[in-house]
């Protein structure tokens, strides 16, 4: 399997061969700019792939790749319980400090008022702090991926596909 | 004059007793797993994206203000905070810094982990004031070239500027991990989480492994152990390390 790539790679540099390099690999799913500016306190609601972690205090705070954070009440570390999901989309990198929570939405750094952790509210955006798509990928993830057109917004998601002469990789 | 000297010894030795003590120490405090990529210290801001290090003020702390930005080259994976120094770890080299008071960083050393430039390696870092512990592990996506090291590093940190290479474990496939005293706490991507004795640096011993679970990163807070993983938390009490128990296990 490993052997695949470094064959097809081996014969890139050769002009003349003009057969489509046909990878698995993923793509994003996007999110329209006008829908990323929020973030809100909702239900707890089952988790999805999981990502940084955070504790604080009684609570305990684990990202949703794309889509936000988990609140978990561990008041009783011997039966926690999930207490909100805060939607963030595109969120991968928080910290908390205080009663705010700074987190990234893949290009901007969002300043969000917690103290009321049932009723979130964002109060301030950064819009571009880095130029980073490699930022955007699932953690871990190495390989071909459809290249990020922010035109299209921010990504919240990745599939799997089959990609035609993708020229990004990872 | 003698009450200023007993204020500065009197610092010093609060200064002291905070830097020695482990983060996990002070239970109301702010902690991140070792996978983080933003982390306060004071009244800073810090955040790695994959290739740049960026610091802001939080002096108004709705309202960050960008002080610094560094180009850090490539595969940036984490951060760990200890007092003042920061160690950022990435998948070819740990970068370690040192904050002033103006919260600018400057950098001490960087150290290649001469793993072959591999970027299907992650790589987080935890230190105490003489080591740093690295992980090494290999991806789990198919698009590596080469086998990747799995491995526990320990770098002699006592000369931030050289970190020296003095010993390491093998490990199945290290992801997060935590330091609390002497007890190391590994996560192993399927297997579960280590538990390593570090008391001896040059001496390391496997004290406790919990099996038949994933995790992906940990968070030790005073006798108290977190571990996540993708489909579940886990909780240990390890007040008393020989008889280190679950607490609860949580479906993610």
């Amino acid at each position: 399997m490993a052997l695949l790539p470094i064959f097809i790679l081996l014969n890139c540099d050769k002009p003349q061969e003009k057969e489509d390099r046909v990878v698995e690999g993923i793509k994003p799913v996007y999110i329209s700019l006008e829908d990323i500016t929020y973030a809100e306190s909702l239900p707890a609601k089952d988790f999805g792939t999981l990502g940084k972690i955070v504790s604080s205090g009684d609570l305990i705070f684990i990202n949703e790749q794309f889509k936000g954070i988990h609140v978990i009440d561990n008041t009783n570390p011997l039966n926690p319980t999930n207490l909100y999901f805060w939607k963030i989309p595109g969120n991968i990198n928080f910290t908390i400090k205080g009663n705010y929570l700074y987190a990234d939405n893949t290009m901007d750094l969002l300043t969000i008022d917690i103290a009321d952790p049932a009723d979130i509210k964002l109060i301030n955006r950064i819009e571009n702090i880095h130029s980073d798509v490699t930022l955007s990928l699932p953690d871990e993830y190495t390989g071909f991926f459809e290249c990020v057109d922010y035109s299209k917004g921010i990504v919240t998601d990745w599939e799997r596909t089959t990609l035609t002469n993708p020229k990004c990789r990872r | 004059m003698k009450k200023v000297i007993i204020a500065l010894i009197a610092s010093l030795f609060f200064y002291s007793c905070d830097s020695n003590l482990s983060d996990s120490n002070t239970p109301n405090s702010v902690l991140s797993g070792s996978y983080a990529n933003m982390l306060t210290w004071n009244n800073f801001l810090y955040f790695i994206s994959d290739a740049e290090l960026i610091a802001y003020s939080l002096k108004d702390p709705a309202k960050p203000i960008e002080i610094f930005k560094e180009d850090l080259g490539f595969g940036i994976e984490s951060m760990f905070l200890r007092g003042d120094i920061l160690f950022i770890g990435s998948a070819t080299t740990l970068h370690i810094y040192r904050i002033g008071q103006d919260g600018i960083p400057s950098q001490m050393s960087t150290t290649a982990y001469n793993n072959f430039m591999d970027m299907c390696s992650r790589d987080p870092v935890v230190a105490n004031d003489s080591i740093a512990y690295v992980t090494l592990s290999s991806a789990e996506t198919n698009n590596c070239f080469r086998p990747v090291e799995n491995v526990l590093r320990l770098y002699d940190i006592n000369d931030l500027s050289d970190p020296i290479l003095i010993n390491d474990l093998l490990m199945e496939r290290p992801k997060g991990l935590g330091l609390d005293g002497d007890l190391l706490f590994v996560c192993e991507a399927n297997d579960g989480l280590k538990v390593i004795d570090v008391s001896k640096p040059l001496d390391i011993k496997l004290i406790h492994h919990f099996d038949g679970y994933r995790a992906f990163d940990v968070i030790p807070r005073s006798g108290h152990l977190l571990v996540v993983g993708p489909d579940s938390l886990y909780q240990y009490n390890y007040t008393d390390r020989d008889n280190m128990y679950l607490l609860s296990a949580m479906d993610l």
